[in-house]
């Protein structure tokens, strides 16, 4: 008999296809089944799926033997429950009344006995060897304690097969033991478990068979652990890249040959000269006038220096290396004195945001340093030390030489710090501004690049706002007025004002957090080339980033994250298979 | 703010004005008082009548004090509820200053360092609500409400008190006065100097939102304050100095009403004025210009509010319920554009609806977050269309 399984499912999400015919089955009852798999591999729609809360286009789910169709309009799938990566209990409700939520039992015309309930939920809790109180209020509980309230609910509804979405990425180390402790009495007793998780020693030491999904398919069935090791894991989970080593130079040119198409579609034609909008600027003949089907890289070229050659201008003599430095991936004469350095840096771990144990890192001058590692594991602790927003417990960070600990993120940002934020709406534009504030926002607050425009404080509005659109035309940004609202621009666009203001003549240091997030290959094409130049002219470029090719094709190194801890250091030539192991296990030796 | 759309949102701020009016005029006709002449008694109360436009006037100009520095506050997202606890403050202290200090300093020198000592005492009553805020995150409305209530026992302290003198009768016990020569206005409650106080200090405030690099910060955080920290903005600092300016010019409205027209406080002194003002600062879609022109509308309604009863029979408290429509329909305005899109979201989110954090979405796999909405309870400063 077939315990869980489905058979051919599709979801889409408008052009986006989350799952693509995917057919798995397991037939193992009172076991521990993992699905793995990158971030977008579609590993929490098939646990939606096969919860029944999300509607299939096609496709049917099996479970314990039964058929049912995956395109029943939502509804939750008796026999099978879903535990969310996060969870989804009522803060403010006792543990009993969480659980009674939606349940049948003690209430009798809509009325209910506090005492009933609450004892009966107690009983539930300590069959299963849970210790929380039914009284304590729900968001008083530890992580680790929601969740076992969260499993007990999903128990409690007589299911035989549970889906757990990630469940230890919200849990210390300390509180997973107990959790696969008891994952594992519970299959001892007959119940089934599907889990969704990342990292591969965690898989090894709890899970009976492996499955692996890329892009929406299924690349591996289940697979009993004793029969796969984990470089064959690591290899399925990062795409099948195999053994093929990707230099530096071969990634270049990679995200180059991505480039034509995408660029075609944002190269606007020299802003400089355009007033009247994009209508009249379409006019000018310029460089990217080529941008047509057959734009290559060279326009790709063209357009960036199109984009930075203020850049060139401006530079002074002190930074006339620029021309000596070698180009990226080739070897470095001499280390320059680092930009930036991370040392022995730790944060605590709060919920929902990982810490760092002694992490160090550092950035040279004309350096693009990558911080790979799976999403969730102390990126954003690091990206927020190094800005100014958060305080380390424990270590200490300098910026172009000067200790910068104690330093307000406006200090920081007048030693050259730059940030190109993840959270672009809420981080790094003020959506119902004008384009010029949102260009000149950081200027003004820390105090550079204004001279002539603010003076003691007091600031010549027209001043400002011419400004804010050299940059803005600098960057190619489309726009109809610069004191058009933020919002009415498009994500490609706006990350363009991002860049205008994040990557200028001043810049030392770019922190740049997913920065081509979301956007089309033209805008990827542009940011990639963005830090490129920035990089030949001496800034530093720590680059966070989820997407390997990304990685691949910009840094110089770099370093792997895990746990909020430093496992290894690649250069290139990169290599899937060996980052992959390293993001999920550790250090490759 | 482009010309444009600052006309656009006075239009809609008239329109809620005239929806507002037209609801009281209703409901007034229902109780069974004559709409018509509720609004004839109006106009004649706050224009056409005799003396009707000093008394508007009078009204308005301390309103228009407050109003303008409460536009700071909004601006930057934060709601200081408190004005009327700063007016007191102001007042209070005005009023000491103005009893304790010589005559023979000369009055208007007297009268200057009064008033300049009610401002910063309003200062002082905003601001340290504004540090629980900035520096505890205690809720800026609970905050200055509740200063606002230290500020109107000490009133019937005052009057009852070190200042009490023997004109009181009944149980109101009244201050001393203070001398003709410390008063800023005679009894009408209108001076040139006060005027130009309000025309100076309303200058003073448009210059600071956008011609300083305070205002230019100010405008930041009311509309993103993480963008505005990423960018290098104090956001604490900012924060506090917006309170000050709020208490300051509360703190002079306070001043100018007491070593003005009033000369004295009395046990149980209670205009109302602080929740006007606020209404006054959103009206005027929270441009100086724009509260100016406010400021005269609510005073003449509360010019009017005292010629109604005679004209019409409709008690002064009726005032109460027509400037609680208008703030209805006031801060209703603010929903038009969010209210219907929340609730068409909602709706639709069913339980099809993905809370999938792995989907690569176009446009971006992190939550989309709107820019976190002002903190504000029942009248938001919302989306008022200012800007830099």
């Amino acid at each position: 008999m077939i315990v869980l399984g489905c058979v051919d499912v599709r979801v889409d999400f408008g052009v986006t296809v989350a799952l693509d015919g995917v057919s798995l089955s397991w037939e193992q009852p009172g076991a521990i089944h993992a699905v793995v798999g990158q971030n977008g591999a579609g590993k929490t729609t098939l646990c939606r799926v096969i919860a029944g809360l999300t509607r299939a286009e096609r496709g049917e789910v099996i479970v314990e033997g039964t058929e049912h169709p995956a395109t029943a309009q939502g509804r939750r799938r008796k026999g099978v429950e879903l535990v969310h990566q996060t969870f989804a209990l009522p803060p403010q409700f006792t543990v009993a009344e969480a659980l009674q939520l939606f349940r049948p039992g003690t209430a009798r015309g809509g009325m209910f006995r506090r005492g009933a309930m609450e004892r009966r939920w107690a009983g539930q809790l300590e069959e299963l060897g849970f210790t929380v109180s039914p009284k304590a209020l729900i968001r008083d509980l530890a992580p680790e304690q929601q969740q076992a309230v969260e499993i007990t609910r999903a128990l409690s509804s007589g299911s035989r097969v549970i889906v757990l979405d990630e469940p230890t990425a919200v849990l210390p180390p300390e509180a997973i033991t107990g959790l696969f402790e008891r994952l594992r009495a519970l299959a001892a007793q007959g119940i089934t478990f599907l889990v969704v998780m990342h990292k591969l020693r965690q898989v090894r030491e709890l899970a009976d068979t492996v499955a692996v999904l890329a892009g929406g398919k299924v690349v591996l069935p289940p697979t009993p652990m004793q029969t796969i090791d984990d470089e064959e894991i690591a290899r399925l989970i990062m795409g099948g890249a195999t053994e093929q080593a990707v230099t530096g130079a071969s990634a270049v040119a990679m995200g180059l040959a991505d480039a034509p198409e995408g660029l075609a579609g944002v190269a606007v034609p020299n802003g400089r000269q355009h007033a009247g909008g994009p209508a009249s600027a379409s006019a000018s003949a310029s460089a990217s006038a080529s941008a047509s089907a057959s734009a290559s890289a060279a326009a790709a070229a063209a357009a960036a220096d199109a984009a930075m050659s203020p850049l060139d201008n401006s530079r002074p003599a002190a930074h006339g290396a620029v021309e000596a430095r070698d180009l990226p991936g080739s070897p470095r004469s001499e280390p320059a004195p680092a930009v930036l350095r991370v040392v022995d840096v730790s944060v605590s771990s709060i919920e929902g945001r990982r810490g760092l144990r002694s992490f160090s890192v550092d950035v040279r001058p004309g350096e693009i340093v990558g911080i790979a590692g799976v999403e969730g594991n102390g990126q954003q602790a690091l990206v927020d030390v190094v800005v100014g927003l958060l305080a380390p417990r424990d270590g200490r960070v300098e910026i172009g030489g000067r200790e910068a600990s104690g330093l307000r993120i406006a200090a920081r940002r007048r030693l050259g710090l730059r940030y190109i934020p993840a959270d672009r709406q809420s981080r790094a534009v003020s959506l119902s501004s004008s384009l010029w504030v949102n260009a000149m926002a950081a200027p003004v607050s820390s105090g550079y690049g204004v001279s002539g425009s603010v003076r003691r404080g007091f600031l010549s509005e027209r001043k400002l706002r011419k400004r804010g659109e050299e940059r803005l035309e600098r960057w190619q940004v489309r726009y109809a007025g610069s004191d058009q609202a933020m919002r009415e621009l498009s994500g490609g666009n706006l990350q363009r004002v991002v860049l205008a203001r994040e990557v200028d003549d001043d810049a030392r240091l770019i922190v740049a957090e997913h920065p081509t997030q979301g956007l089309d290959l033209g805008g990827t094409g542009l940011v990639w080339e963005a830090l490129r130049r920035a990089r030949d002219h001496q800034v530093g470029v720590l680059l966070v980033s989820s997407d390997l090719d990304e990685l691949f094709a910009l840094s110089d190194r770099i370093v792997v994250i895990l746990d909020g801890e430093r496992v290894d250091e690649l250069r290139p030539p990169y290599d899937r298979a060996t980052l992959g192991h390293a993001m999920v296990v550790g250090a490759a030796s | 703010m482009s010309w444009r759309n600052g006309l656009g949102s006075a239009g809609r701020s008239g329109v809620a004005l005239l929806v507002g009016l037209a609801l009281a005029a209703i409901t007034f006709q229902a109780g069974g008082f004559s709409a018509g002449g509720t609004a004839s008694g109006v106009v004649t109360g706050a224009v056409t009548g005799s003396g009707s436009l000093a008394l508007t006037l009078r009204y308005a100009l301390p309103l228009a004090f407050i109003a303008i520095g409460v536009v700071v506050s909004f601006r930057g997202g934060f709601f200081n509820a408190g004005a009327q606890g700063q007016f007191y403050a102001g007042g209070i202290v005005s009023l000491y200053v103005g009893l304790t200090l010589p005559t023979s300093l000369g009055g208007p020198i007297v009268a200057f360092l009064a008033v300049l000592a009610g401002a910063v005492a309003g200062m002082v009553w905003s601001v340290v609500p504004g540090m629980l805020r900035v520096y505890f995150n205690v809720n800026e409305v609970i905050g200055t409400l509740m200063f606002s209530f230290i500020a109107e026992y000490l009133v019937t302290y005052i009057a009852v008190g070190p200042l009490k003198s023997s004109a009181g009768a009944g149980q109101v016990a009244v201050t001393s006065s203070v001398p003709a020569a410390v008063r800023v206005t005679p009894a009408s409650g209108i001076s040139a100097g006060v005027v130009l106080g309000v025309l100076l200090v309303g200058a003073a405030v448009w210059w600071l939102l956008r011609r300083t690099r305070f205002g230019f910060e100010i405008a930041l955080i009311g509309r993103n304050p993480i963008m505005a920290e990423v960018q290098g903005v104090e956001t604490r600092q900012i924060g506090l100095a917006t309170f000050a300016v709020t208490g300051f010019t509360a703190g002079l409205g306070g001043a100018i009403e007491i070593l003005g027209p009033l000369g004295s406080i009395s046990s149980g002194y209670d205009p109302n004025i602080g929740l006007t003002a606020i209404l006054v600062a959103l009206v005027g879609v929270l441009a100086v210009g724009g509260v100016l022109v406010a400021a005269l509308v609510f005073g003449g309604l509360t010019a009017a509010s005292l010629y109604l009863p005679i004209a019409t029979g409709l008690p002064s408290t009726s005032l109460v319920f027509l400037t609680g429509l208008v703030s209805f329909v006031v801060t209703a305005k603010v929903g038009w554009g969010r209210w219907p899109h929340g609730l068409l979201r909602r709706a639709r989110g069913g339980p099809d609806r993905h809370r999938d954090d792995e989907l690569p979405v176009p446009g971006g796999t992190r939550p989309a977050g709107e820019e976190p909405p002002p903190p504000a309870p029942a009248t938001s400063p919302g989306p008022v269309e200012t800007s830099v």
